[in-house]
């Protein structure tokens, strides 16, 4: 299937694995771009430039697919090497970089110098369009339904995308609610030019995760997840847990006077205890509302090779047929 | 030409709906969209069933096309209504806010069809065994009353339909053709349409709050009362409201006292305007027959252009 997405990345199939913290390993990165989308390796996940450069090279060595990096700018007093991490990007030959948090626009310069294309993650239209004004080639753009950080604004896609595809100009990935055929689908039919699927491909073979998070996704219901730091204007959607209940409970204390410190021993520092070591109810992890659609762990190939089977036959058979 | 369960079953030629808001789905707007081949319906949220039965009454003279009422069980204290409807001759009935096993019975010996609507996955499982015909899946983004549990529909939909053989109507966000091309490829055969009819020509609500709806964007709603006491609900962001949001109501019901004051009266502070998030993408008050054709001309171009563009 040709979409914008796909003749920009030089990819067979319109999907993106997007970047995710201890997740974005080289190996989940190269299982999916060698079943024909972009896989992508979490930039922040490695610990220097020197990591990160590594990995890259990892990567390489599983596939000769095309992939990208992610680097998420976060406003923390310790700023990771942002600028190693680019050179290793680079260096490193990678052709695609998904930017998040903050716009992209102090790496844009030189990333375009070399020929990289940007897709910048954005929760709204606002954020879309100001990064389409400073040059990124195609945004993400991620409805409430998404895990990790929705925004402060609540629009799921079936509101949110059509509005995308009305303002802007550059082409978009659908982020958010994405599981099968039908979701990417439902998301071209909006406008989108391709899908970005995250909690979807944690429950794989190739991620490398702990047994007990691609059980845990399985076994979820479409009300499991919770919204966390809401209070402080930084919600993250996770799935519940007794330490996701009890940073709910904290905050519901603590009402205005909530900080950040508050809940810390909930959110940071837990991600490793979770990915690596399956301690389930160690602290927050991002998880989408899409969890209650997820009841197998595939390989990347066949989720990607049932995904658009099931699209093709909607658009070719089921929807055709309804409008003779 | 669309042929699907939802059309056969109706006695439609399009499978579009229209939502059954309180005091605002009555003979003007319900014929309205009833004589543009959807399905125009009757409302009784409103709790006034004399003025209600009245507006049954009149559709007679007004479309000879199918229409349906809904029965808002919630506000509905007289179980007489069923008997009504049926001596109307109306043959679709749609049942929310309560236990869709209390008239599902009754209705369907009465012959008529019967959906229930849903925002739940369990509540949909409830409807199917209580034997209705169909279900209307109304995700969180649409407007008025709402489960605290919001489920966005392009999860809810599909999580829905994979687990029931009846056909779907899909609620909440539904204003074009994209939008029903995209619902439908996630299951539903049918949409339903609220915040669009508040706004078309033919809905009897004052100009203020039609206007209102098209200068909203998509982020000025707010959902209110998540918490309870009382109902959750999705209203068009107002002083008032703002204040709601951040000072919750013991008394959210009690807000909406002065109701007639903002639906005909044009006073946007008097009450509650309910609405969807799909007010952002509403820019004009147009005829309901202009916006059912204009969907369903973009409908058969969104789904022509996909077959046309997209292969394997």
């Amino acid at each position: 299937m040709k979409t914008r997405i796909t003749e920009m990345f030089g990819i067979e199939h319109p999907i993106i694995q997007g970047g995710m913290h201890y997740v974005g390993f080289a190996e989940m990165a190269a299982a999916v771009s060698n079943a024909g989308g972009l896989g992508i390796i979490t930039g922040l996940t490695q610990k220097t430039a020197a990591d990160l450069a590594n990995e890259i090279a990892r990567c390489k060595d599983m596939t000769d697919k095309p992939f990208g990096v992610n680097l998420t700018f976060l406003p923390v007093v310790n700023q990771p090497d942002y600028p190693g991490m680019v050179k290793a990007i680079i260096e490193g030959g990678v052709t695609v970089v998904e930017t998040a948090g903050n716009n992209p626009v102090q790496v844009l310069p030189v990333l375009k110098e070399h020929g990289i294309k940007v897709i910048h993650k954005c929760t709204s239209v606002r954020h879309s369009l100001k990064a389409q004004s400073i040059g990124c080639d195609a945004v993400s753009v991620d409805g409430f339904e998404c895990g990790g950080h929705p925004g402060e604004d609540d629009i799921p896609n079936m509101i949110l995308l059509p509005r995308a595809a009305d303002a802007l100009d550059i082409p978009f990935v659908a982020s958010g609610g994405m599981a099968d055929g039908r979701s990417l689908v439902a998301a071209l039919a909006m406008g989108a030019d391709g899908m970005n699927m995250g909690t979807r491909f944690i429950a794989t073979q190739e991620a490398p995760v702990h047994a007990n998070v691609k059980a845990a996704i399985v076994a979820a219901s479409e009300l499991d997840t919770r919204l966390v730091m809401r209070p402080l204007r930084n919600t993250e959607r996770v799935m519940t847990n007794a330490a996701v209940e009890r940073l709910l409970e904290i905050e519901k204390e603590k009402g205005a006077d909530l900080q950040f410190s508050d809940v810390i021993e909930q959110v940071a520092g837990v991600y490793p205890r979770i990915m690596m070591q399956g301690e389930m109810d160690a602290g927050a992890w991002s998880c989408g509302m899409v969890a209650g659609l997820i009841n197998d762990i595939p390989t990347c190939k066949e989720l990607i090779d049932r995904i658009m089977a099931e699209a093709d036959a909607i658009i070719h058979k089921r929807l055709a047929g309804i409008a003779a | 030409m669309i042929r699907n369960r939802i059309t056969e079953m109706l006695g439609v030629e399009y499978p579009v709906v229209q939502a059954p808001m309180g005091w605002i789905a009555r003979a003007p707007l319900a014929s309205a969209m009833s004589n543009a081949g959807g399905m125009g319906i009757i409302e009784t949220s409103s709790g006034a069933l004399d003025e209600v039965r009245g507006e049954i009454a009149k559709m007679a003279d007004l479309t000879d096309k199918p229409f349906g009422v809904n029965i808002a069980q919630a506000f509905v204290r007289d179980p007489g209504i069923v008997d009504f409807v049926a001596a109307q001759g109306v043959k679709f009935v749609t049942t929310s806010a309560g236990d869709p096993n209390k008239y599902c019975a009754a209705l369907k010996a009465a012959g008529m069809t019967v959906f229930h609507v849903v925002p739940t996955l369990a509540g949909a499982l409830k409807a199917i065994d209580a034997g209705v015909d169909g279900l209307v899946v109304e995700g969180g983004e649409g407007g008025g009353f709402k489960n605290p549990k919001e489920v966005a529909l392009m999860v809810l939909l599909p999580l829905i339909r994979e687990r029931t053989e009846v056909p779907i109507i899909a609620a909440g966000g539904m204003t074009c053709g994209r939008t029903m091309a995209a619902a439908f490829a996630l299951g539903a055969e049918g949409i339903q349409m609220g915040t669009r009819m508040v706004s078309a020509a033919e809905s009897p609500v004052h100009p203020n709050w039609k206007q209102a709806i098209i200068d909203a964007q998509e982020t000025d709603t707010v959902f209110l009362n998540r918490h309870g006491p009382g109902p959750a609900l999705r209203a068009l962001r107002t002083e008032r409201t703002s204040r709601l949001e951040t000072k919750p109501s013991e008394n959210i019901m009690g807000e909406m006292k002065n109701i007639l004051d903002l639906y005909f009266g044009g006073d946007m502070e008097a009450a509650i305007a309910l609405s969807g998030q799909v007010a952002g993408r509403i820019g004009a008050v147009k005829p309901v027959k202009t916006i059912v054709d204009e969907v369903i001309a973009e409908f058969h171009a969104v789904m022509q252009d996909m077959a046309s563009r997209y292969h394997n």
